[in-house]
């Protein structure tokens, strides 16, 4: 399921996701085998590896992106019109399209009452927790 | 706005991120190769705000000179004069007897050993004086090129920032280049002069495996003069924000 996110992303990128996407998709598998009656409660586990994959993206594609948004937007408000970095450049309309999409992204996490606290998680069993805690807040507000 | 749930709106979910990608995946693709020098560009901007939430006035310098664009630099090679950084000062009132103090604050510039002047360290982020000396010495670039670097006494302080999960080993490696750097915060934690500086920072991404990664930096904290922020990518304002300034330790 990871592998829709990535698919043109640089090679190395790439790699970076998979390998955390195994790691993690195997220390979830190897804890629901040894306490499945504590993760009882995990109907689909299918949807716990696409929020995973999920989150492997948002920190690694899209909030880099958006810092770096916030670092031209102030360059532009002390009056410099771009940043380039390297062979990019960071001008206002690509800004504007770069912008777009980190909201728009946020804009979908925050839909589904998922936010970057929710994907920041070391431990997969931290992970399973902020699972648990949605879910029980959807029970009682929708 | 119509609050959806993932448990039971999956297939809107996946709908919605499929979309997503479909309208935006080219225009993140083309920044994809850049990625972990945004995250630096990230940190960059943190210590830009910690300073600018001090009292600080802001302003970039060295902009290109053609495009007018602040031209960030990627790596520790390639002359200083050739990109651009950003200048913080700030004006105290000695008894109407007003007196400036202006910092550069530059990235991927080598810092000189306090130990060794031979040595030479290029942190992610570095708050110095205006002080960068160049020396063409044949022992470093084949005498290809000029070195330049910043004298150690012109260092003030510095941060590194890391896009992963942090490990102990990586935090604790961290103090190597405090004690190459400014050893002497090492020895004599939370002494301060005026303006304070935020004190030598390792910024990662990742929040860190829980009670071990928080009593390293808690532990690390109390005996030097160092700010260890983990979990930056959920909590950044920890750096910058007014409201737990206390907690930034400063020197």
């Amino acid at each position: 399921m990871v592998l829709g996110f990535i698919k043109n992303l640089p090679f190395e990128l790439q790699n970076q996701i998979i390998s955390e996407y195994n790691l993690r998709v195997r220390e979830l598998e190897y804890l629901l085998e040894r306490k499945p009656d504590k993760y009882q409660w995990l109907e689909d586990i299918e949807l716990v590896k696409y929020l995973l994959s999920l989150g492997i993206f948002y920190r690694r594609v899209i909030n880099p992106i958006s810092g770096s948004v916030e670092f031209t937007n102030r360059v532009n408000r002390l009056g410099v019109p771009n940043v380039s970095v390297g062979s990019i450049k960071l001008t206002p309309e690509n800004l504007k399209e770069l912008s777009t999409a980190v909201q728009e992204f946020e804009r979908i996490l925050y839909r589904f009452g998922l936010s970057a606290r929710f994907f920041d998680f070391d431990r997969i069993e931290e992970f399973l927790q902020n699972i648990k805690e949605l879910k029980e807040k959807d029970k009682y507000e929708l | 706005m119509n609050y959806k749930s993932p448990f039971k709106d999956k297939n809107l979910l996946i709908w919605e991120i499929n979309n997503f990608l479909e309208k935006y995946g080219s225009t993140l693709i083309k920044h994809a190769s850049k990625i972990s020098t945004y995250f630096e560009i990230s940190c960059y901007n943190y210590i830009i705000k910690y300073y600018e939430n001090s009292g600080f006035t802001v302003q970039a310098k060295n902009l290109d000179k053609k495009t007018q664009s602040f031209k960030y630099k990627l790596g520790p090679l390639g002359y200083p004069h050739n990109f651009s950084y950003f200048i913080v000062s700030k004006t105290y009132h000695y008894r109407k007897n007003p007196r400036t103090f202006q910092y550069e604050i530059r990235h991927n510039i080598p810092v000189q050993s306090k130990h060794d002047s031979n040595i030479f360290i290029t942190p992610d982020i570095v708050i110095c004086q205006n002080n960068i000396v160049s020396q063409t010495d044949s022992r470093y670039y084949q005498g290809m090129r000029k070195f330049y670097f910043i004298p150690n006494e012109s260092l003030i302080s510095f941060a590194e920032a890391k896009h992963y999960n942090p490990s102990p080993e990586m935090i604790i490696n961290f103090i190597g280049i405090v004690n190459e750097l400014m050893p002497s915060l090492l020895e004599n934690p939370n002494t301060h002069s005026r303006p304070a500086h935020i004190a030598p920072s390792l910024m990662v991404s990742g929040k860190g495996g829980g009670y071990h990664t928080y009593i390293i930096k808690r532990s690390l904290q109390s005996r030097y003069s160092v700010n260890i922020f983990l979990g930056v990518f959920s909590s950044p304002a920890q750096i910058y924000s007014k409201y737990r300034r206390g907690a930034v330790i400063t020197i």
